[in-house]
């Protein structure tokens, strides 16, 4: 045994209780999983392979940090140190902890992302088509709203729950933060079911899609005819969404004010800016985001028993969304009785630009001149809109003495 | 409580529509103004032309 104690990541294999030890290996395995299927391109590798790296890392390395009680720990990170001296231990001591302290625990990471994804976000069809654009972001947020009452019937709490449900927004970043404002103790697993559910996104939608007659998916759109939008529009559409959702919802305020500064420097032009927020600094947030999830993802996490549900309830969320938006694409054909492929309504499940790649993809597979793409964008970002829009709202009434307590009483 | 959430959860949809539709009006509103906007500079330099 004594020369184990060199090893300590197999040592602290036997210190712990079987089932603990067997659940490390099996996250390692995970981890590696993760690692192959993005390295396959099957799931998202941006994400999920410094996140898969993170996992395997920090399950492995597992050590004693005090050998008279023998106290197990890692150098990577503590997410339970609360007061001053324990976090200020642990910013000297593990190398994440600066990162999970100032970007994590306050929701700037996800902040920083979406100022990225502003200014790589096209608007032009949001802008041409509002209503139809807009009417399918909505429609496919009914996994978002269904999943709510579900996940309360499944036993999570209301703040919980409505944690959950975002993931049916299909939107990383906005479940990270509406998780870390909403249930805290549980935000790691929620967002890691978001992300890998979203990466498991571009395989799975098409089998959904096949529930639109194959006729209506082979619909080809004439892309010639959309109006073109102005910059300056784009500029003041930016600026005026902002300052409107802020002003309805102070509590996703920083998500809003995020999203659209990113909007109006790539609108108004700021090259300097543009290049700083698409490049170093969304890739950057997406590195550490990825890195610090992953290890965060130790034993304690995965074993805690919600994480069979959440499991559950993140491929309910984000099924009934595909499916309010194929529902939404269906009724917006009936009503405009224009040519338009339903297919875009996939689209609407936000996660741009995944899902607007869905739904050219599937409409390619049956009719190769079907260009469905730019008009998929438009519904994409509205996307965007509407999640943000459900998670102020969320946010406002389930923290804690929000409004759904006051009107409720629950 | 699932009553409760599924009541809170149809509130919150009916309030994201309202302001999905609000922000569809916002759009529509702002390309209104920028069409005048462009009318009037063009109609300023026809007459400055002629």
């Amino acid at each position: 045994m004594l020369i184990l104690e060199l090893f300590q990541g197999i040592y602290t294999l036997f210190l712990t209780e079987p089932a603990i030890a067997f659940a490390r290996l099996g996250l390692v395995a995970v981890g590696f999983l993760f690692v192959y299927l993005s390295y396959k391109k099957i799931l998202e590798p941006l994400i999920m392979l410094p996140l898969g790296i993170g996992m395997i890392a920090v399950n492995g390395g597992l050590m004693v940090m005090e050998a008279e009680t023998l106290q197990l720990g890692n150098l990577f990170l503590n997410p339970l140190a609360s007061n001053v001296e324990e976090v200020m231990y642990y910013l000297q001591i593990d190398f994440l902890q600066p990162v999970y302290t100032f970007t994590f625990s306050n929701g700037l990471i996800a902040c920083l992302v979406f100022m990225g994804i502003g200014a790589i976000t096209d608007i032009d069809i949001l802008l041409a088509k509002p209503f139809m654009s807009l009417f399918l972001a909505i429609c496919a947020e009914l996994g978002t709203i269904v999943t709510l009452p579900i996940a309360i019937a499944m036993g999570l709490m209301p703040n919980e729950a409505a944690s959950i449900a975002l993931v049916g927004g299909a939107d990383g970043p906005m479940v990270l933060y509406g998780s870390i404002m909403l249930a805290r103790d549980l935000f790691v697993p929620i967002t890691v079911v978001a992300y890998v559910y979203l990466g498991v996104c571009y395989a799975g939608y098409p089998f959904l899609a096949r529930i639109i007659p194959r006729r209506l998916r082979a619909i080809e759109m004439d892309w010639h005819t959309i109006p073109q939008v102005s910059a300056g529009a784009k500029f003041a559409f930016a600026v005026a969404t902002c300052g409107f959702l802020c002003i309805l919802f102070p509590v996703a305020a920083p998500l809003f004010a995020s999203f659209f500064v990113g909007l109006a420097i790539k609108e108004a032009k700021v090259l300097r800016f543009i290049e700083f927020l698409s490049g170093p600094l969304l890739y950057g947030s997406t590195f550490f985001l990825g890195f610090t999830l992953g290890a965060l993802l130790g034993v304690d996490i995965i074993l805690n028993p919600k994480v069979a549900i959440l499991l559950i309830l993140g491929v309910v969320a984000l099924t009934l969304s595909g499916l309010g938006g194929i529902i939404g694409g269906l009724i917006y054909r009936k009503i405009t009785k224009e040519p338009f492929n339903p297919l875009i309504g996939i689209a609407a499940v936000s996660c741009v630009p995944t899902t607007a790649k869905v739904a050219q993809k599937c409409a390619a597979a049956v009719n190769k001149k079907a260009m469905i793409l730019p008009f998929a964008m438009g519904p994409c970002v509205a996307g965007v809109i509407t999640t943000a829009i459900i998670t102020g709202i969320y946010i406002t009434g389930f923290r804690p003495g929000g409004v759904f307590f006051s009107l409720f009483g629950g | 409580m699932v009553l409760k959430s599924f009541a809170f959860a149809l509130i919150a949809y009916g309030i994201a529509m309202l302001i999905a539709l609000c922000v569809a009006l916002i759009i529509k509103g702002i390309a209104l103004i920028v069409q005048r906007g462009g009318k009037s500079t063009a109609a300023k330099s026809a007459q400055q032309k002629s």
